[in-house]
Protein backbone atom coordinates (compact mmCIF):
# COMPACT_ATOMS: atom_id res chain seq x y z
CA UNK A 1 0.00 0.00 0.00
CA UNK A 2 1.41 3.09 -0.84
CA UNK A 3 1.99 5.86 2.27
CA UNK A 4 -0.17 8.19 1.46
CA UNK A 5 -3.36 5.22 1.47
CA UNK A 6 -1.96 4.20 4.82
CA UNK A 7 -2.18 7.65 6.36
CA UNK A 8 -5.98 8.39 4.36
CA UNK A 9 -6.69 5.30 6.23
CA UNK A 10 -5.34 6.15 9.91
CA UNK A 11 -7.02 9.55 9.57
CA UNK A 12 -10.29 8.45 8.58
CA UNK A 13 -10.53 5.17 11.15
CA UNK A 14 -8.93 7.84 14.36
CA UNK A 15 -10.44 11.14 13.31
CA UNK A 16 -13.61 10.70 10.41
CA UNK A 17 -11.65 12.56 8.29
CA UNK A 18 -13.20 12.47 4.86
CA UNK A 19 -10.20 11.17 2.66
CA UNK A 20 -10.72 13.08 -0.68
CA UNK A 21 -9.32 15.97 1.38
CA UNK A 22 -6.43 14.52 2.39
CA UNK A 23 -3.86 15.47 -0.59
CA UNK A 24 -0.20 16.18 -0.43
CA UNK A 25 -0.84 19.84 -0.06
CA UNK A 26 -3.65 19.68 3.02
CA UNK A 27 -2.08 20.87 6.24
CA UNK A 28 -2.89 19.00 9.23
CA UNK A 29 -4.28 22.16 10.52
CA UNK A 30 -7.22 22.70 7.50
CA UNK A 31 -7.54 18.71 8.17
CA UNK A 32 -8.03 19.61 11.85
CA UNK A 33 -5.52 17.34 12.88
CA UNK A 34 -4.47 19.47 16.42
CA UNK A 35 -0.63 18.19 18.21
CA UNK A 36 -1.91 15.06 20.58
CA UNK A 37 -3.93 13.88 17.24
CA UNK A 38 -0.55 14.36 15.68
CA UNK A 39 1.21 12.08 18.35
CA UNK A 40 -1.65 9.36 17.92
CA UNK A 41 -1.25 9.21 14.15
CA UNK A 42 2.60 8.76 14.11
CA UNK A 43 2.40 6.16 16.74
CA UNK A 44 -0.40 3.99 14.55
CA UNK A 45 1.32 4.99 11.22
CA UNK A 46 4.72 3.32 13.28
CA UNK A 47 3.03 0.64 13.88
CA UNK A 48 1.80 0.22 10.03
CA UNK A 49 4.49 0.85 8.33
CA UNK A 50 6.65 -0.44 10.90
CA UNK A 51 9.22 2.27 10.67
CA UNK A 52 10.52 4.49 13.98
CA UNK A 53 9.31 7.67 13.28
CA UNK A 54 11.76 9.65 15.48
CA UNK A 55 10.86 13.49 16.60
CA UNK A 56 10.94 15.66 13.36
CA UNK A 57 10.09 18.91 13.43
CA UNK A 58 8.11 21.59 11.01
CA UNK A 59 5.82 18.35 9.51
CA UNK A 60 3.45 20.56 8.61
CA UNK A 61 1.60 19.07 5.30
CA UNK A 62 0.75 15.36 4.63
CA UNK A 63 3.13 15.87 1.37
CA UNK A 64 5.78 16.42 3.96
CA UNK A 65 4.55 13.59 6.64
CA UNK A 66 4.31 11.04 3.81
CA UNK A 67 8.04 12.13 2.72
CA UNK A 68 9.51 11.61 5.84
CA UNK A 69 7.73 7.92 6.27
CA UNK A 70 9.26 6.95 3.01
CA UNK A 71 12.71 8.16 3.44
CA UNK A 72 12.58 6.02 6.66
CA UNK A 73 11.74 2.53 4.93
CA UNK B 1 20.58 44.57 38.02
CA UNK B 2 18.55 42.65 40.49
CA UNK B 3 20.13 41.79 44.11
CA UNK B 4 21.25 38.12 44.86
CA UNK B 5 18.11 37.41 47.08
CA UNK B 6 15.98 38.15 43.57
CA UNK B 7 17.64 35.46 42.29
CA UNK B 8 17.13 32.73 44.47
CA UNK B 9 13.84 33.85 44.17
CA UNK B 10 13.61 33.84 40.63
CA UNK B 11 15.27 30.24 40.56
CA UNK B 12 12.77 28.88 43.01
CA UNK B 13 10.13 30.53 41.70
CA UNK B 14 10.81 29.52 38.22
CA UNK B 15 11.23 25.54 39.34
CA UNK B 16 8.10 25.41 41.39
CA UNK B 17 6.18 27.24 38.55
CA UNK B 18 7.50 24.49 35.80
CA UNK B 19 6.60 21.45 38.16
CA UNK B 20 2.91 22.85 38.58
CA UNK B 21 2.26 23.60 35.20
CA UNK B 22 3.73 20.02 34.05
CA UNK B 23 1.42 18.42 36.78
CA UNK B 24 -1.62 20.05 35.00
CA UNK B 25 -0.37 19.36 31.35
CA UNK B 26 -1.03 15.67 32.51
CA UNK B 27 -4.66 16.65 31.97
CA UNK B 28 -5.44 15.30 27.99
CA UNK B 29 -6.44 12.24 26.86
CA UNK B 30 -2.96 10.94 26.30
CA UNK B 31 -1.60 11.14 29.67
CA UNK B 32 -4.86 11.47 32.16
CA UNK B 33 -4.82 9.39 35.15
CA UNK B 34 -1.06 9.30 35.38
CA UNK B 35 1.55 10.88 37.77
CA UNK B 36 4.33 12.92 37.08
CA UNK B 37 6.62 10.26 38.39
CA UNK B 38 5.15 7.89 36.05
CA UNK B 39 5.13 9.78 33.27
CA UNK B 40 8.89 10.74 33.43
CA UNK B 41 9.58 6.24 34.81
CA UNK B 42 8.02 6.31 30.75
CA UNK B 43 10.79 8.95 29.71
CA UNK B 44 13.19 7.62 31.31
CA UNK B 45 13.34 3.97 29.36
CA UNK B 46 13.23 5.55 26.14
CA UNK B 47 11.57 5.96 23.22
CA UNK B 48 12.70 3.02 21.07
CA UNK B 49 15.13 1.55 23.77
CA UNK B 50 15.62 -1.15 25.65
CA UNK B 51 16.81 -1.16 28.50
CA UNK B 52 17.76 -3.15 32.04
CA UNK B 53 16.25 -1.80 35.55
CA UNK B 54 19.64 -0.45 36.76
CA UNK B 55 20.25 1.90 33.83
CA UNK B 56 16.83 3.23 33.94
CA UNK B 57 17.34 3.49 37.88
CA UNK B 58 20.20 5.22 37.36
CA UNK B 59 18.76 7.72 35.43
CA UNK B 60 15.63 8.79 37.31
CA UNK B 61 18.20 8.74 40.61
CA UNK B 62 16.07 6.01 42.11
CA UNK B 63 16.86 2.43 43.93
CA UNK B 64 16.19 -0.37 41.53
CA UNK B 65 13.25 -1.48 44.72
CA UNK B 66 11.36 1.81 43.55
CA UNK B 67 11.32 0.88 40.59
CA UNK B 68 10.49 -2.02 40.18
CA UNK B 69 7.11 -1.00 42.31
CA UNK B 70 6.67 2.10 39.36
CA UNK B 71 7.17 -0.40 36.54
CA UNK B 72 4.69 -3.34 37.87
CA UNK B 73 1.98 -0.64 38.12
CA UNK B 74 2.60 0.66 34.49
CA UNK B 75 3.24 -2.82 32.81
CA UNK B 76 -0.41 -3.52 34.46
CA UNK B 77 -1.67 -0.75 32.86
CA UNK B 78 -0.11 -1.40 29.42
CA UNK B 79 2.31 1.50 29.07
CA UNK B 80 5.65 -0.83 29.48
CA UNK B 81 6.77 -4.06 28.19
CA UNK B 82 9.25 -6.59 30.54
CA UNK B 83 10.93 -8.87 28.33
CA UNK B 84 14.26 -10.88 29.24
CA UNK B 85 17.76 -10.04 27.78
CA UNK B 86 18.05 -12.68 24.59
CA UNK B 87 22.04 -13.16 25.36
CA UNK B 88 21.44 -12.93 28.93
CA UNK B 89 18.35 -14.54 30.70
CA UNK B 90 19.05 -13.09 34.08
CA UNK B 91 18.37 -9.81 32.89
CA UNK B 92 15.26 -8.20 32.42
CA UNK B 93 14.86 -5.46 29.48
CA UNK B 94 11.97 -2.92 29.36
CA UNK B 95 10.45 -0.81 26.41
CA UNK B 96 7.53 1.29 26.04
CA UNK B 97 4.31 -0.07 24.53
CA UNK B 98 2.88 2.01 21.99
CA UNK B 99 0.68 3.40 24.53
CA UNK B 100 4.01 4.32 26.02
CA UNK B 101 5.13 5.74 23.19
CA UNK B 102 2.12 8.18 23.20
CA UNK B 103 3.17 9.31 26.46
CA UNK B 104 6.36 9.85 25.92
CA UNK B 105 5.90 11.85 22.58
CA UNK B 106 3.26 14.01 24.87
CA UNK B 107 5.53 14.60 27.23
CA UNK B 108 7.80 15.55 24.74
CA UNK B 109 4.82 18.06 23.24
CA UNK B 110 4.59 19.68 26.23
CA UNK B 111 8.07 20.31 27.15
CA UNK B 112 8.63 22.13 23.78
CA UNK B 113 5.35 24.42 23.92
CA UNK B 114 6.16 25.51 27.21
CA UNK B 115 10.27 26.61 25.98
CA UNK B 116 8.77 27.85 22.81
CA UNK B 117 6.13 29.77 24.56
CA UNK B 118 8.07 30.70 27.72
CA UNK B 119 10.88 32.02 25.53
CA UNK B 120 8.62 34.24 22.96
CA UNK B 121 9.13 37.68 24.25
CA UNK B 122 13.01 37.51 24.40
CA UNK B 123 14.74 38.76 21.66
CA UNK B 124 17.53 36.56 19.87
CA UNK B 125 20.56 38.26 21.88
CA UNK B 126 18.35 37.59 25.36
CA UNK B 127 17.68 34.31 24.23
CA UNK B 128 21.62 33.81 23.71
CA UNK B 129 22.76 35.38 26.68
CA UNK B 130 19.76 33.57 29.17
CA UNK B 131 21.91 30.23 27.31
CA UNK B 132 25.12 31.06 28.32
CA UNK B 133 24.41 31.54 31.47
CA UNK B 134 21.84 28.88 32.47
CA UNK B 135 24.54 26.61 31.42
CA UNK B 136 27.11 27.87 34.02
CA UNK B 137 24.53 27.99 36.18
CA UNK B 138 23.50 24.35 35.69
CA UNK B 139 26.82 23.28 35.72
CA UNK B 140 27.02 24.35 39.33
CA UNK B 141 24.13 22.83 40.44
CA UNK B 142 24.79 19.66 38.58
CA UNK B 143 27.91 19.25 40.42
CA UNK B 144 26.28 19.17 43.21
CA UNK B 145 23.29 17.21 43.06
Amino acid sequence: MATIDTVKEVLSENLDIDTDQITEDATMEALGIDSLDMMELICDLEEKCEIEFGEPEGIETIGQLVAHIDSLK
Amino acid sequence: MGSRADIDDLLSGTFNSILRIEERSLDNRLTEGLTITEVHTIVAIGLYEQNPMNVIAARLCVTTATLTTAVNKLEKRGFIRRERDVEDRRKVMLSLTKKGRLVYRAHSLFHKQMIDDALSGLTDEEERVLTTALVKVKAFFDERA
